[in-house]
């Protein structure tokens, strides 16, 4: 089943516009919005109805426009035709266990993400100063990036003991007292919208490196949002990626627990237990804008965070501009040794 | 830097020797040949013949009683060394074995005196006695009353040597102001501080430059900005139970430096301290 969204004035292509949060038609500029948007302003063709999508399954769309066969991967839920550009969604791989319950649109425009994109490399203190003189952004894309948004509660108990120590001086002895303390803590956290990637294609780190999203933006899911935008389902289930956000949820609760032992010298734990339990999990979409750049016959994939404007990723290093920072800062800071030390009148 | 400070050394016992070989000649000329070693060297000029005479006489006659050597050296101009060091650079030259030391700097602007001990003498004028020693000379020097100031010196040392350094009643801390006694000290501690040190600074400078520049490295790719706080639900978060109960206290007591007997190699504080030619020496000093 491939949606697409026809401009009820001329009937021309619609896309999600990040700028007004609204579909808009781009050779007559109504908008519409997205929430509102009723099904029957919906033009589809219920190619194989009822069909039920499988894992793995590679379907064969065509383009309501033009008839040509989309070209999509087994993962792909949003993309454009790439005969007439048309945007597309293949909504039978969104409803169901696929079903997305929120999603981040995307408030950065296409233009806006590229020049942020250049601003940033210019502003690279070690890219090389070559890097951004020539327009070598390859590509740009939106990609709505699959997520689970866990909401955790987190129960953790430590005992511990811990120690203050106070010294003084008595005639000619110093004196030590180390006084010792049996701390105990029971802290029960929540957490809201953990949220863990759920592509295999999407690097981990980088998307980590993207958060945080501002979750005053999450909207409940609506193809709209979708279109002229690529879209991804996700690979790994909830349970699958448990474990990752376990851990990751267990070191907060750690540190929540730390932060709130204070005033000791030391402290040594003698019991800890930290349980993680799952209260809700949503699926959701992220916006990322994946910037494909090409430097010295070499690509470099960037990422920007699709609502915040983050940028994350690999650039060019120039080994030239690194060694000026290590030469100019190492000189700096001995000058400024030297002119301490003799203004102290004691070295040579 | 122990480059820098052995060649400067090197230098300044060329001095002192050349120095002390003239002095000695000098002596030998306008005194006629003498049997003993010469153990006052008033190079300020605060002596009369006559004065300088009968300390020497004393101080020989202690030295045979107690197996030592005591000596009394006045200075106009210590030529940038603290006290600490010119005495110590003054045993090196002498290959001390037991010995006694004054030395009062007449140096405009850093006045000053110092006693050290060595050998044996290191425990039987120990820091805590050289204390008790300064109480009683330095009222004379600061009355400009040079003479009496060296025989009350001569005086508490005979008393002292012959008395067992266990058997003091009343144990004296080194002067906590002993730094700021000697303006030329503090320039040495400064200058033997590694932070003063030429090569480490470079070495610090290299290791900030280099942590720097892998920052900016680290941090070209993006990095990450959420903590431990960015997913708390604060509001429906809290903690339920805790407690800090006392147990107990312990408590140690470590003695803070060698104000009594043997001013061991450990406790290096005021005056002691080692020699450039390896002697381990007591002391103390005051300016006036
Ligand atoms: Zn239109
Ligand atoms: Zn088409």
């Amino acid at each position: 089943m491939v949606l697409q969204y026809k401009c009820p004035n001329c009937g021309a292509d619609m896309v999600f516009d990040s700028e007004s949060g609204m579909l808009a038609c781009q050779s007559c500029g109504r908008k519409e919005d997205v929430e509102e948007y009723s099904e029957e302003h919906e033009w589809f063709q219920d190619q194989e109805s009822q069909h039920t999508f499988k894992e793995g399954e590679v379907n064969e769309y065509h383009c309501n426009n033009c008839g040509a066969v989309i070209v999509s991967d087994a993962d792909t839920t949003a993309t454009t035709c790439s005969f007439c550009g048309a945007a597309v969604v293949l909504n039978d791989r969104l409803t169901g266990s696929l079903a997305p319950s929120v999603i981040i649109p995307f408030s950065i425009s296409k233009e806006q993400a590229g020049n942020a994109f250049k601003a940033w490399c210019k502003n690279g203190l070690v890219t090389p100063s070559g890097f951004m003189t020539a327009d070598r952004i390859k590509n740009i894309t939106g990609l709505y990036v699959p997520f689970w948004l866990y909401d955790l509660n987190g129960k953790g108990e430590v005992k511990a003991t811990c120690t203050k120590v106070r010294r003084y001086t008595r005639g000619e002895y110093t004196y030590t007292d180390t006084s010792y303390y049996d701390v105990y803590r029971k802290v029960d956290l929540n957490f809201f919208l953990v949220p863990a990637d759920a592509s295999s294609k999407m690097n981990d780190e980088l998307m980590d490196k993207l958060e945080p999203y501002n979750y005053q933006g999450l909207k409940d899911f609506n193809t709209p949002y979708l279109a002229g935008y690529i879209a991804e389902k996700y690979n790994y289930t909830h349970e699958e990626l448990f474990d990752r956000v376990k851990n990751r949820v267990e070191k907060y609760v750690d540190a929540y627990i730390r932060s709130t032992i204070q005033g000791y010298s030391s402290t040594t734990y003698n019991y800890k237990q930290i349980n993680i339990r799952r209260k809700r999990v949503q699926y959701a979409l992220l916006p990322v804008w994946m910037v494909y750049y090409n430097y010295k016959q070499k690509d470099y994939l960037f990422a920007m965070n699709g609502q915040t404007g983050k940028i994350v990723g690999k650039p060019p290093l120039s080994a030239q501009k690194i060694l000026a920072w290590f030469a100019g800062t190492s000189v700096g800071v001995f000058l400024i040794l030297r002119i301490i030390t003799s203004l102290l009148g004691g070295g040579f | 830097m122990n480059f820098y400070r052995s060649s400067q050394k090197l230098c300044l016992y060329g001095a002192a020797m050349l120095f002390l070989m003239v002095c000695t000649t000098f002596f030998l000329f306008s005194h006629g040949v003498y049997a003993e070693e010469q153990l006052v060297y008033d190079y300020a000029g605060l002596l009369k013949e006559d004065e300088i005479e009968n300390l020497e006489s004393i101080a020989q006659e202690i030295g045979s009683q107690y197996n030592t050597t005591i000596y009394i050296i006045t200075d106009n101009n210590s030529k940038g060394l603290s006290r600490k060091r010119y005495l110590e650079d003054f045993a090196d030259s002498k290959e001390v074995t037991n010995s006694v030391i004054i030395f009062v700097n007449m140096e405009p602007g850093n006045r000053g005196v110092e006693i050290q001990g060595y050998g044996q003498d290191e425990f039987r004028m120990n820091n805590s006695r050289i204390e008790f020693v300064l109480d009683e000379v330095v009222p004379h020097l600061s009355n400009g009353d040079y003479y009496t100031a060296f025989t009350t010196f001569l005086e508490k040392t005979r008393y002292y040597l012959g008395k067992d350094p266990s058997e003091d009643k009343v144990i004296r801390t080194p002067n906590p102001n002993y730094a700021g006694s000697d303006k030329n000290y503090q320039k040495e501690l400064r200058r033997n501080n590694i932070f003063y040190n030429i090569w480490f600074q470079l070495l610090v400078s290299l290791g900030i430059g280099g942590i720097v520049a892998g920052v900016l490295v680290h941090n070209s790719g993006g990095k990450v900005t959420v903590n431990d706080r960015t997913y708390l639900d604060s509001q429906n978060s809290r903690v339920v139970d805790h407690w800090d109960r006392y147990i107990r206290t312990t408590t140690t007591k470590v003695r803070n430096s060698s104000s009594s007997s043997g001013s061991s190699s450990s406790s290096r504080s005021g005056g002691s301290g080692v020699s450039s030619g390896g002697r381990s020496h007591s002391g103390g000093g005051r300016s006036f």
